[in-house]
């Protein structure tokens, strides 16, 4: 049998995780150490992470996922140390390419690269209606010309990533794209729930609110589905994007129906912005419907835990009481987050050291 | 244009005409620019310059129905001089121009700005659509008659359909003393405000808005509808949806007085085309599915698309260089459309003659314009494509600046090879146009 288990022999020691039962209903679970979790990315694989970008989940494959996850459990490791920082990417050059606001994700990757000694430039821009592709490229092309090595850039136009990565020679990382795709969101996502039950699939994991305009739902949808969780998406009809069952979801307009049994529930933040555009009434009318209150998470396991990508409005998708409560994982997500934005990092300059 | 010179001796090539079911192999003699006659091949005949067309079809010169004018107005997208270029080099002797300046050609002075610059090029035989309303507002009705009596041969809504239903109504009816068409541009504004793409799967993976396929469904219906009301002609332009094919077929069926194009690349491409954010596929309206593309297919060979046209728009550098949401819709197309769909015919997925009458003869029908042919008597209108060695597309050497190409870097067959008009060498292969020098890299230039 030891020799079955191959290079995993020493698991046969370690105890496995208790099982979630009622008793432990509402008490937050110890974190599963990576080296337990069922997926992990086979050492012997050839098929590691070999690309020069990070653009999107949509067409990496398990193997990509699973190893960037365990990279990133590594990663956290050194988080988790007096001394932050490893010489990984010393001498490399970063630059944050932020085109929206945003303080969060910015400050989650200059930490991240921070760490793995590397140099950060921080270039901020508003993207007004007059300043479009050749904003874009142009800045880039000026950067680039002073030899850095990876951009991380976040834009409101989908494919400004793919844009970039086709006019500059560095590596480029989608800190989010428009409605397109936020990978290292996702990635820090299905860390977290990785992480809290040592495994993605069979998960049910349910995503409520504005899809269409998501781009955090679509790269866990992407992510998710691919390692084979089960996913529901909630929202008003005119917040779903067309043909969206087509990605091996499911699609519910009762918040109730898509929280039954979930492992793990995702709130997405509602924009203002789209009551203007008529896409629904009002707050209120949304809030009534789709928020998510301690009630309706009774419809969930007892072991749920509550995501959100941040900002919270609190009193809109999430009750505060919720939103700062022990089921909520907010905050490990985000410490998650610089682990898997350092992961990201490292992988996308071939993973070499300095 | 080779001064002067209208006798021309084409050798080696294959005559067809499908109006006069004219399938040859003959050399055409052509004297003061008339066809004098066909001729064996190796028969003697007159001492006059030979243009060789062997491995070449040898067809009418095509009339395109759907092509944007940017001057005035727009000139750092293309100048009347570069679109006569470009379509002369795309086989075409006559374009119908949409009214797309700016000043509108709501006023019979633009009318006849417009045709007096294009006999001063003399290269194309140019015609140009009036505007149905002042400014495109969709309020108040241009001065149709002047702009009739002017030369426009017909009323469009330059891609700003008239929203309100009385005052569409009162358009179609007013026309009809006029006997000419209406060009329909088949587009809900409120319903397509948004969307940069077909709404469908693709926009959603790519997390683009998307235009629903009933945007211009809705339109067609009420073109349709309202052209039986009337009694007045109305041409549907640049139709993308199954629903619109289906609602064409059956409006035809009894009897509404209703014709249609379809542009080469929605017969070629689909949404999936716009995959890597590509800005030339950026087009209005949109790329659609793989079902709509195979009823246009379908459209176009029972007849129920009348013609093919180029669907030109183009678009300066600066605005076809960056994201796709912010980039203008629109790409060069007058020199890919004749070898497009010679490709689709060359594939067995078009019907030759349906396919030829599509590009030659219907656009002419539908305006009531003469017909080219290759009849002898008849002046020498002709186009000389060569079909025997396909060759891959690349819009630097388009004669026109506008280089955002969907066919770019695809092998074609069908490259024109030369363009007559009256006899006159207008086009010809092989020269490179006025363009500048592409610097850096185009994104679309390296799909």
């Amino acid at each position: 049998m030891l020799q079955a288990l191959g290079s995993f022999w020493y698991l046969a020691s370690i105890p496995r995780p208790v099982e979630p039962d009622a008793e432990l209903a509402g008490v937050p679970r110890a974190p599963v150490p990576s080296v337990l979790c069922e997926q992990r990315s086979w050492r012997g694989d050839a098929m590691t992470f070999a690309r020069r970008h990070l653009l999107g989940l949509e067409d990496l494959t398990e193997s990509e996922l699973l190893h960037i996850l365990d990279t990133a459990a590594s990663f956290k490791q050194i988080s988790e140390r007096t001394i932050k920082k490893v010489p990984t990417l010393r001498g490399r050059t970063v630059v944050n390419l932020f085109f929206e606001p945003s303080t969060r994700t910015r400050l989650s990757f200059e930490v991240a690269a921070k760490r793995l000694s590397a140099d950060v430039l921080s270039f901020t821009t508003a993207a007004s209606s007059t300043s479009k592709g050749e904003t874009l490229a142009d800045t880039a092309r000026n950067l680039e010309a002073m030899s850095t090595d990876i951009f991380v850039v976040r834009h409101e136009a989908s494919g400004a990533a793919q844009l970039l990565s086709r006019l500059v020679r560095s590596s480029v990382i989608n800190a989010g794209d428009g409605a397109h795709e936020h990978p290292t969101q996702a990635l820090l996502d299905m860390f977290t729930l990785r992480e809290r039950f040592g495994r993605l699939r069979g998960l049910k994991v349910a995503i409520v609110g504005d899809i269409r305009h998501s781009r955090v739902a679509r790269s866990n949808i992407f992510g998710l589905v691919r390692l084979g969780a089960q996913v529901r998406l909630a929202g008003p009809p005119t917040l779903m994007p067309p043909r969206v069952e087509a990605l091996g979801v499911t699609v519910h307009h009762r918040i109730e129906e898509a929280l039954e049994g979930a492992d793990a529930v995702m709130m997405l933040r509602i924009q203002l912005e789209r009551q203007r555009m008529g896409l629904f009434p009002s707050l209120r009318e949304y809030t009534t419907l789709y928020g998510l209150t301690p009630k309706r998470l009774e419809r969930a396991a007892p072991h749920a835990i509550i995501m959100h990508p941040g900002p919270v409005n609190r009193g809109v998708e999430l009750t505060p009481e919720l939103a700062d409560g022990p089921r909520s994982v907010i905050l490990e997500q985000v410490s998650n987050g610089v682990a898997v934005r350092m992961a990201c990092l490292y992988l996308v300059t071939g993973g070499s050291e300095a | 244009m080779s001064a002067g010179q209208t006798s021309w001796r084409i050798v080696g090539g294959r005559l067809l005409d499908v109006s006069e079911s004219l399938d040859r192999h003959a050399d055409l003699l052509i004297v003061e620019g008339h066809i004098a006659e066909l001729l064996e091949p190796g028969k003697p005949g007159p001492a006059v310059p030979t243009l060789d067309a062997e491995g070449c079809w040898v067809l009418p010169a095509l009339t395109d129905l759907h092509t944007t004018l940017n001057e005035p107005g727009f000139e750092h997208r293309e100048r009347l001089s570069e679109l006569f270029a470009t379509a002369a080099a795309g086989g075409y002797a006559r374009i119908v121009g949409a009214p797309t300046t700016r000043p509108t050609p709501d006023h019979a002075a633009i009318i006849d700005a417009l045709l007096h610059r294009s006999l001063a090029d003399g290269r194309i035989v140019f015609h140009p659509l009036g505007a149905a309303t002042t400014a495109h507002g969709g309020q108040q009705l241009s001065e149709i008659g002047e702009l009739i009596q002017a030369g426009a041969v017909g009323i469009s809504d330059g891609g700003k359909p008239i929203e309100r239903g009385d005052i569409l109504r009162n358009a179609l009816d007013y026309l009809c003393q006029f006997s000419v068409p209406y060009f329909f541009t088949c587009e809900d504004p409120g319903l397509a405000a948004e969307g940069v793409m077909h709404e469908g799967l693709q926009s959603t993976l790519l997390g683009l808005r998307g235009v629903p396929a009933v945007a211009e469904e809705l339109m067609v219906h009420r073109a349709v509808t309202l052209s039986a009301l009337t009694g007045c002609p109305v041409h549907l332009t640049q139709l993308s949806t199954r629903g619109a094919v289906a609602l064409v077929r059956t409006a035809r069926a009894v009897g509404v007085k209703v014709t249609s194009d379809v542009s080469p690349h929605h017969l070629w491409f689909t949404d999936r085309r716009v995959r890597g954010y590509g800005t030339e596929a950026r087009v209005r309206p949109p790329l659609r599915e793989e079902d709509d593309r195979q009823a246009l297919l379908q459209g176009v060979n029972d007849g129920t698309i009348d013609a093919v046209a180029s669907g030109h728009a183009p678009q300066s550098l600066l605005e076809k260089e960056s994201e796709f949401e912010h980039a203008q819709p629109g790409v060069s197309s007058l020199e890919t459309t004749l070898p497009a769909v010679l490709t689709l015919v060359e594939a067995g997925v078009l019907r030759r003659d349906r396919a030829l009458d599509a590009l030659c003869h219907a656009p002419a029908r539908v305006l009531g314009l003469p017909a080219y042919r290759i009849l002898p008597g008849e002046p020498a209108q002709l186009v000389v494509a060569e079909v025997s060695r396909p060759w891959t597309v690349d819009p630097r050497v388009f004669a026109t600046p506008a280089r955002a190409s969907l066919f770019a870097g695809v092998e074609l067959v069908g490259r024109v090879r030369y363009t007559l008009r009256q006899g006159h060498l207008i086009g010809s292969s092989g020269s490179p146009g006025p363009g500048f020098a592409v610097r850096g890299t185009n994104t679309f230039l390296t799909r």
